[in-house]
C-alpha cells in the first residue's frame, strides 16, 4: 500500500500507543503526505490496521480540516484569514494570490502545482499576515514577498 | 441495594435511586421533559439541548439527560427561563428544517412536530436562504434528509451500541455534518445487517424506509400489534395496513419482549402478504394441469380421495404441518390426523428434533429479559446474529451493559465470537459432543477430547473453570447440536445446578413456531415419513411447507410417488406445483392465533387484514375437509375456541387465554423439568455414539461468517419481499466486489 | 517596567533548543529537586505559586493536580495541550520552538506529581515542524536519563509521545482533545466526570497547557512563594502575551501578571501603527469580550483586572485595533472562525453559528435591517450558556461585547425597520 518507509512508520506508530486507535491521526497524515490526498484505499487500509470499520476512519478524515480526499496539489498555499492576519492585510495577500494564480480559494491550478486555501488561525498572529506552504511558515507577508516565495519554490 | 435519594422537581418531592438520570426520574413521574437525543439505554449525548432544566446551585441550565440525581437536588422544569431555552432550541432546529410536513411520512408521528406544537410559536424570522441539501440514499431501503435531521445521533448509537454494526457515522463537521455510511458523498450504500433500527429511532422524518414511503399518512393507517413470523425469537411488531394493503412494520414504543428491536426480516419481511403472487383460489389438477376451481369442488375432491385411501389403510394418509403454522392450526391439524383420520403418520418437517431437548430438560428456559441479566453465558454452537437476531441482541446487551462473560464454542467464527466472546473455542465441525463430554468427564481425558475438537486441552480446562466459577449461568444451544448431544445438553444443567449457581437455557431453533407446533403434537418426523411415500403412505396433506425448495430433489422424487398430494400454502411454491390440489391459506396478517417462541412464551398473532375472503385459515380448511368426510375430531369455529382446547389439553398451556395474552403480551409456558440427580457416566455413555461420528478428516472452518449470510437468505416468503431481494442482491454485489464469499 | 523573562529567558541564547544549553542555564535542576520531594509537596508548591491554567480557562493548576486520584489502580496520564489555536495567541509555539526542554522538564515533574508514567504532547497539526524539535529534545533527555525507566535513579518512569492534531480548534478543549487523542472526532465529552478522574482511555488524566507546564520547573526550583510574588496576590507569576494587530512591534512578551495593558501596547509594542489612535482591544484571544480604549486604559493584565472591565485574560492573545477598524468586519471575521470550528455536536452552537454567519453576510451585503440585529442578539441569547462546551459561549462573547461597545459600527450598516407585529 505504502512505501516501505511509510509502512515502517505506521508500524511504529501502532506499536507506540497503549491503544492502537490513537495512532489514527498521525497515520492519516503519513498517508496523505505520501499519496497527495487521503485515498479510499488508504481509508480501508487504515481501518484494517486499526480494527475499525471504514466509516470510523471516514468520520475522522472528514472532521479535521487538514485532511483532503481530493488532490491537494504540489504546493498547498494556506493563507490565514483570521483576525490578527486580517488586520494586517491577509485579504490583500489572498487577492494577490487569486490574481496571480487565476484560482479561487479551494481550487487547484490546472497544472496541479498550487492549491489555494483560506485557513483559520495558524498561530502566527504576531508575525501576521502569514501563509503556510505545505508545512512551512512564511510570515510578515507582503505581495512582493509572496511573489518571491512562489518564484523560489522548486 | 442502591441508595434512594429525595429530590424536588417543580415543588414535587420525588424519590429515586441515587445516580439515576434526572430525565428518567422526571419522565417516570409524569413530568414531561422534551428531548431528542435522550434514548433509554443509549449513551447520553447532551447534544440536542432540549432537556435543559434549572438545577439549584448550578451556574447554567443543565441537561437533564446527563445529570444524575443527588439527594436534595432542587429542579425547575417549567419556569419562564427553561421554556424560553426550549423555544430557543426549537427555533434553531426549525431554522434549517424544510417544513415539508405535508409530504413527510413522519408527519403526525413526529417528535419535532409534537414539541413545536407543545411550545407554541418560535421566533424564527430568518429571511435568509436555508442550507438546501439534497436527499441521500443510505441504502436501497433507507432515505436520509439532512435538512430534517436534528442530529440527535440516536441512529448512530443504536447501530454502534445495540447492533454492534458500526455502519453509520458522523460525516463532515459543524453545520455541514450529516449522518451516513462510509462514502456517503460518493454514493456508497450502508453495508450492514439492514435492521432498520436507525429508521425506527429517528425522532423526525430524516431517516425513512423507502419501501413504505408515500404509501400512507400515519393517521390514515391501521396499526395492529402482532408477532413476527420469521424466527423463533417471536418479536412483537406493529403491522401497518391501509385498506386491504400492507404498508409497513414498525416497532416504536412497543413494550413487548423485543422493545423496539426488529431485524431486517421483522421490519421489512412481511410485505409478501400483499404480494401479487398470493394464491386467491383453490387449484385442482385437471388433465395434468393445475386450474383454479371453487372451494366446494376442491374440498369435495380431496375429501373423496382421502376417504377412499383412508378406507384401505388409515395409515396410508399422512398429514404434515410446518413450524410456521400457528398453534391453533397445528393443533387442529394434529387433532384432525389423530382423532379424525386416525392415522399414526402425522407430524412436521424439521431438522432438529427438539423433543429430545424438552423431554430431558433439567433447567428452565430463560426469557430474553433474563438473558440480558446473565452473568456467564456458555454458547454451544449457534449463530444468533444471523438466525435469531433478538437473542443475539440480548446476549450483546448482557456483555455490554453487565459485563457478562461470554464463553463460546463454535465451528464457525461468527460475529459474536469475533466481537463479544471472552473465550472462543473454534472447534472442528461436528465436534460439539466432544466439548460437552470434556466438560462432564474427568480431566485425564481432556487431551483426547481436545484432539477431537481440534483445540488445546488447556482451552477446554479454562472453559470448564469459567463455567464452574459462574454464579448465574446461561447455556445457549445452537441448532447444530442435535440427536443424543442435544439430549445430553439438556441434561447437562443437572450437573451444574447448585445452591450457589442458577442455570438456565436458551435454544436457537430455526422457525417462528418450532416450539409451539411441537407442543401441539406435530412431531419432527417429516424426513422419516418421506421414506414411506409411495409404499406405506399413498396420500399426503401438507400445510405450510415447501420441502422441494428447502431440500431439493429427494423430496421432489418422494412426493411424486404419492397418489394424492394436497398442499395448503400462500403461494404456488415449488412443492405446490407438484400437488393435485392446492388450498390458498390466510397469511399471519389475516388470522388470529398464537405462536410459542424459542423461550416458550406464547404470544398473539392478531388479524390485521380481512383478506380477500377467498383464502382460509389452515384450521378452517381442516374443518371443511372433516365435515365433508363426515369425520369428528373436535372441530372448533374460531381460533379462540381452539386455544381454549389447547389450554385444557396441553399442560404447559394451562391457564393461558387470549384474555390474559392481551394484558400480559407474552406468557411463558411451564416446562417439565427433571430433577433427578444425574451420574456423569450416564451422560458420557449417551455421548459415545455421537463422539464416534466426529469426522477427524475435517479441518477448522476458517471462513468468517459474512454479515447477512443468514439474515438475507431468501426462502418461500422472503423471496416475495422486494427489500429482501434487494438486500440479497446488494450482498452478492459486495461479495463479488470484495471477493469474500 | 519592562519584560520579566522567566519562561523566555533562554529564547535569545544560541542553540537554545539543545540540552547542553539547557543544562548550562540551570536546566533539569528542578527535576532533581522534585524527585526528592513527595508528590504532596510538589502539588503544595504549585498551589502556593497561584499558577493558573495558561491555556485560557485560568483554573488553579495546583488544585487541578490535586483532583487526580493518585491511589487509583488505573494508569494515569499527563497530556500537554499544545493545540494552540485561539486566534491572537502564538506563545506556546515559541515555548516549544525555543525551549523544548523547559516544557519537557515541566512535564516530567508534573507526571511525577500525579503518578503518570506515560504522557503526550498533543500539538496542533499545523505546527508539524515542531514535532522534530520536540522529538529531538525528548531523545536528548532520554539519553541523559531524564526520561525512560528509572529517571535519575528514582525508579520513576516516564515517556513522552508527541501527537499531532489535524486541524480542529475544538481539540483545544480538553475533553475534545482526549477524544481526538483516542483516535476519534474531536467532540467534547460530557462533564462531569472530569478528565482528572475519567480521562484518556477512561483513566485519570491531567491536561495542562504548554505555558503552564513550562512554568513548573521555575516554581519547583525557586519556590511557589517566589513565583507568586512576581505577579499579583491572586494571579501569580509572569505570563506571555502575544501582541498582534495594529501595533508597531507585534510579538510575544513575557510580563508580570498585573502589567498594565496600555504599557504593553505602548512600550513593548511600540504604540499604535502609523500614529493612529486606539479603538479597541481584545486582550485574551478571540473568545473574550472586546473592550474600548477607555476600558483598555483601566485594564491590567491579570485575571481580576480584566474581569473588572468586562473581559477576560484567557490565553493572553492581545489583539489591538486602531481607529480605522470597522468592528462589524472584525466581528464577522471571528464569527466565521467559530462557525468553521464548531464541531457540530450540539444544536445551539452548530445551528447558531451558521445563522450568525448568514445574518452577518446579509448585513454586509447591504440588505440588513434593524430586525436582523435584533435577531443576532436573540441568537446570542439562545447560544450563550446553553451549548455543550465553551465554544458556543466563545462564539457569542465577541459579538455581544462588540454590539454593546461599538453599536454605531453595526447600526450604520442596516436600514431602520418598522416595528414587526410580535407573534402572540
Amino acid at each position: 500500500m505504502f512505501s516501505p518507509q511509510t509502512e515502517a512508520k505506521i508500524d511504529a506508530l501502532i506499536a507506540k500507543y497503549p491503544y492502537k486507535r490513537s495512532a489514527i491521526l498521525p497515520i492519516i497524515h503519513l498517508a496523505q503526505l505520501e499519496q497527495g490526498k487521503v485515498t479510499e484505499e488508504a481509508i480501508h487500509y487504515i481501518a484494517d490496521r486499526l480494527d475499525l470499520e471504514p466509516v470510523e476512519v471516514y468520520e475522522v478524515v472528514t472532521f479535521y480540516s487538514m485532511y483532503f480526499m481530493e488532490e491537494i496539489g504540489k504546493y498547498h498555499l494556506q493563507v490565514c484569514r483570521t483576525l490578527s492576519c486580517m488586520l494586517c492585510g491577509a485579504e490583500e495577500i489572498t487577492a494577490h494570490l487569486e490574481k496571480k494564480l487565476g484560482i479561487k480559494p479551494g481550487q487547484v491550478t490546472p497544472d496541479g502545482r498550487f492549491r489555494l486555501s483560506e485557513v483559520e488561525c495558524l498561530g502566527s498572529c504576531a508575525t501576521a499576515p502569514v501563509m503556510q506552504v505545505n508545512f512551512d511558515y512564511y510570515e510578515n507577508l507582503t505581495p512582493e514577498k509572496v511573489d518571491e516565495i512562489l518564484k523560489n519554490l522548486p | 441495594m442502591t441508595e434512594t435519594v429525595k429530590i424536588k422537581v417543580d415543588g414535587r418531592e420525588l424519590e429515586a435511586p441515587k445516580g439515576k438520570l434526572l430525565i428518567e426520574v422526571c419522565l417516570e413521574n409524569g413530568i414531561d421533559i422534551p428531548n431528542f437525543c435522550y434514548y433509554p439505554d443509549l449513551t447520553p449525548q447532551a447534544a440536542c439541548r432540549m432537556c435543559l432544566v434549572r438545577i439549584e446551585r448550578m451556574p447554567k441550565l443543565a441537561t437533564s439527560c446527563t445529570v444524575q440525581v443527588q439527594d436534595g437536588m432542587v429542579v425547575t422544569t417549567q419556569s419562564e427561563e427553561v421554556l424560553e431555552a426550549r423555544k430557543g432550541m426549537l427555533d434553531l432546529i426549525l431554522g434549517n428544517h424544510p417544513l415539508d410536513c405535508p409530504i413527510c411520512d413522519k408527519g403526525g408521528q413526529c417528535e419535532l412536530q409534537d414539541q413545536v406544537f407543545a411550545h407554541g410559536t418560535v421566533y424564527g424570522r430568518y429571511e435568509v436562504k436555508k442550507n438546501d441539501t439534497r436527499e441521500w440514499r443510505l441504502s436501497p431501503f433507507i432515505a436520509y434528509d439532512p435538512q430534517r435531521c436534528v442530529r440527535c445521533y440516536r441512529c448512530i448509537r443504536v447501530c454502534d451500541e445495540v447492533m454492534d454494526v458500526h455502519a453509520l457515522g458522523r460525516i463532515f463537521r459543524g453545520a455541514k455534518e450529516v449522518i451516513g455510511p462510509y462514502g456517503i458523498d460518493k454514493g456508497y450504500s450502508l453495508d450492514c445487517e439492514q435492521c432498520g433500527y436507525c429508521v425506527e429511532v429517528c425522532p423526525v422524518g430524516a431517516l425513512l424506509s423507502v419501501d413504505s414511503r408515500f404509501r400512507s399518512r400515519p393517521w390514515d393507517m391501521r396499526e395492529t400489534i402482532t408477532t413476527c413470523q420469521h424466527c423463533a425469537d417471536g418479536c412483537q411488531m406493529r403491522l401497518g395496513t391501509r385498506g386491504s394493503q400492507y404498508v409497513r412494520v414498525a416497532s416504536k414504543d412497543l413494550k413487548g419482549i423485543n422493545g423496539e428491536f426488529l431485524c431486517i426480516k421483522g421490519r421489512y419481511g412481511s410485505s409478501y402478504i400483499s404480494s401479487e403472487e398470493r394464491l386467491d383460489n383453490p387449484y385442482l389438477r385437471k388433465d395434468g394441469k393445475l386450474v383454479e376451481v371453487g372451494w366446494e369442488e376442491a374440498i369435495k375432491y380431496v375429501a373423496a380421495r382421502l376417504k377412499a385411501i383412508s378406507a384401505e389403510d388409515r395409515d396410508a394418509v399422512a398429514v404434515l404441518g410446518s413450524p410456521r403454522l400457528t398453534n391453533e392450526a397445528a393443533f387442529a391439524l394434529a387433532s384432525f390426523a389423530r382423532k379424525g383420520l386416525k392415522t399414526s403418520n402425522y407430524g412436521q418437517i424439521a431438522d432438529v428434533d427438539l423433543t429430545r431437548f424438552f423431554a430431558n430438560l433439567t433447567a428452565p428456559l430463560a426469557t430474553h429479559a433474563e438473558v440480558k441479566k446473565a452473568e456467564t453465558i456458555f454458547m454451544l454452537g449457534g449463530d444468533p446474529t444471523e438466525n435469531n437476531p433478538l437473542s443475539a441482541m440480548v446476549i450483546r446487551y448482557a456483555v455490554r451493559k453487565n459485563g457478562a462473560r461470554l464463553l463460546m464454542v463454535n465451528s464457525r467464527r461468527t460475529k459474536i465470537a469475533r466481537r463479544q466472546a471472552e473465550m472462543f473455542l473454534h472447534i472442528r465441525r461436528g465436534a460439539e459432543p466432544a466439548v460437552l463430554a470434556a466438560l462432564i468427564d474427568s480431566d485425564e481425558n481432556a487431551a483426547r477430547y481436545a484432539e477431537l475438537a481440534k483445540v488445546k486441552p488447556e482451552q477446554l480446562r479454562r472453559l470448564g473453570k469459567a463455567i464452574s466459577d459462574s454464579k448465574r449461568l446461561l447455556v445457549v444451544i445452537g441448532p447444530e447440536v442435535n440427536g443424543a448431544t442435544l439430549e445430553v445438553a439438556a441434561r447437562f444443567a443437572a450437573l451444574l445446578k447448585s445452591d450457589s449457581r442458577e442455570v438456565k437455557y436458551l435454544i436457537l431453533p430455526p422457525y417462528n413456531n418450532s416450539v409451539g407446533t411441537l407442543d401441539m403434537g406435530l412431531r419432527p418426523n417429516g424426513h422419516e415419513l418421506k421414506s414411506l411415500f409411495g409404499t406405506k403412505i399413498k396420500a399426503l396433506y401438507l400445510a405450510g411447507s415447501n420441502p422441494v425448495e428447502q431440500y431439493g430433489n429427494s423430496w421432489k422424487e418422494a412426493l411424486s410417488k404419492l397418489d394424492l398430494l394436497v398442499v395448503a400454502d400462500l403461494f404456488m411454491t415449488e412443492t405446490a406445483q407438484l400437488a393435485d390440489v392446492v388450498f390458498p391459506v390466510n397469511s399471519f396478517a389475516e388470522l388470529d392465533g398464537t405462536y410459542t417462541n424459542a423461550v416458550g412464551q406464547v404470544q398473539r398473532v392478531n388479524r390485521a387484514l380481512e383478506g380477500t375472503g377467498r383464502t382460509r385459515p389452515d384450521w378452517m380448511i381442516i374443518n371443511m375437509l372433516a365435515k365433508e368426510m363426515g369425520l369428528e375430531f373436535g372441530a372448533r369455529g374460531s381460533a379462540a375456541s381452539i386455544f381454549r382446547d389447547i389450554a385444557s389439553e396441553i399442560p404447559a398451556y394451562s391457564g393461558i387465554s387470549y384474555d390474559r395474552l392481551r394484558k400480559e403480551w407474552a406468557i411463558q409456558t411451564e416446562r417439565k423439568i427433571s430433577t433427578t440427580a444425574e451420574q456423569p457416566d450416564a451422560l458420557l455413555s449417551a455421548l459415545k455414539g455421537e463422539i464416534a461420528k466426529i469426522d477427524l478428516s475435517l479441518d477448522l472452518d476458517r471462513e468468517p461468517v459474512r454479515q447477512g449470510s443468514g439474515l438475507f437468505r431468501l426462502g418461500t416468503l422472503t423471496s416475495r419481499v422486494a427489500v429482501m431481494r434487494e438486500a440479497f442482491k446488494a450482498k452478492e454485489q459486495v461479495e463479488e466486489a470484495t471477493g469474500v464469499r | 517596567m519592562a519584560e520579566t523573562k522567566i519562561l523566555t529567558a533562554r529564547f535569545d541564547l544560541p542553540n537554545s533548543t539543545s540540552i547542553d544549553t539547557y543544562l548550562k542555564t540551570g536546566g533539569y535542576q528542578a527535576l532533581e529537586k522534585a524527585l526528592k520531594m513527595t508528590q504532596e509537596e510538589i502539588i503544595e508548591e504549585v498551589k502556593k505559586s497561584a499558577l493558573r491554567g495558561r491555556g485560557g480557562a485560568g483554573f488553579p493548576t495546583g488544585l487541578k493536580w490535586s483532583f487526580v486520584p493518585r491511589s487509583s489502580p488505573k494508569p494515569k496520564y499527563l497530556v500537554c495541550n499544545a493545540d494552540e489555536s485561539e486566534p491572537g495567541t502564538c506563545k506556546d509555539r515559541y515555548l516549544m520552538e525555543k525551549d523544548p526542554h523547559q516544557l519537557i522538564e515541566g512535564m516530567i515533574i508534573s507526571a511525577y506529581a500525579i503518578g503518570a508514567n506515560l504522557s503526550f504532547i498533543y500539538i496542533r497539526g499545523e505546527y508539524w515542524y515542531l514535532i522534530a524539535v520536540l522529538e529531538k529534545a525528548i531523545e536528548e533527555a532520554r539519553a541523559r536519563g531524564y526520561l525512560g525507566k528509572n529517571i535519575l535513579g528514582s525508579k520513576f518512569e516516564l515517556d513522552i509521545i508527541v501527537h499531532p492534531g489535524a486541524g480542529a480548534y475544538i481539540c483545544g478543549e480538553e475533553t475534545a482533545l482526549l477524544e481526538s487523542l483516542e483516535g476519534k472526532r474531536g467532540h467534547p465529552r460530557i462533564k462531569p466526570p472530569f478528565p482528572a478522574v475519567v480521562g484518556l482511555y477512561g483513566c485519570p488524566t491531567l491536561v495542562n497547557n504548554v505555558e503552564t507546564l513550562s512554568a513548573v520547573p521555575h516554581i519547583i526550583l525557586k519556590g511557589g512563594d517566589w513565583y507568586r510574588q512576581l505577579g499579583t496576590e491572586k494571579s501569580g507569576g509572569t505570563k506571555m502575551f502575544s501582541l498582534s494587530g495594529h501595533v508597531n512591534r507585534p510579538g510575544n512578551y513575557e510580563v508580570r501578571m498585573g502589567y498594565p495593558l496600555m504599557q504593553l501596547i505602548n512600550e513593548e509594542g511600540g504604540g499604535i501603527r502609523d500614529g493612529k489612535k486606539l479603538k479597541a482591544v481584545i486582550p485574551g484571544g478571540s473568545s473574550v469580550p472586546i473592550i474600548n480604549a477607555e476600558e483598555a486604559a483601566r485594564c491590567n493584565l491579570d485575571y481580576e483586572s480584566c474581569q473588572s472591565v468586562g473581559t477576560m485574560l484567557a490565553s493572553g492573545g492581545v489583539i489591538v485595533m486602531d481607529e480605522t477598524t470597522d468592528i462589524f468586519e472584525t466581528t464577522f471575521n471571528l464569527i466565521k472562525f467559530y462557525k468553521h470550528e464548531s464541531c457540530g455536536w450540539c444544536t445551539p452552537c452548530r445551528e447558531g453559528t451558521d445563522w450568525l454567519v448568514k445574518l452577518f453576510k446579509k448585513i454586509k451585503s447591504g440588505s440588513g435591517t434593524q430586525a436582523d440585529l435584533e435577531l443576532i442578539e436573540r441568537l446570542c441569547v439562545n447560544i450563550e450558556g446553553r451549548s455543550h462546551c465553551p465554544l458556543g459561549e466563545a462564539a457569542v462573547l465577541p459579538i455581544t461585547s462588540a454590539m454593546k461597545r461599538f453599536p454605531e459600527d453595526f447600526t450604520k450598516r442596516v436600514r431602520k425597520t418598522l416595528p414587526v407585529l410580535q407573534p402572540a
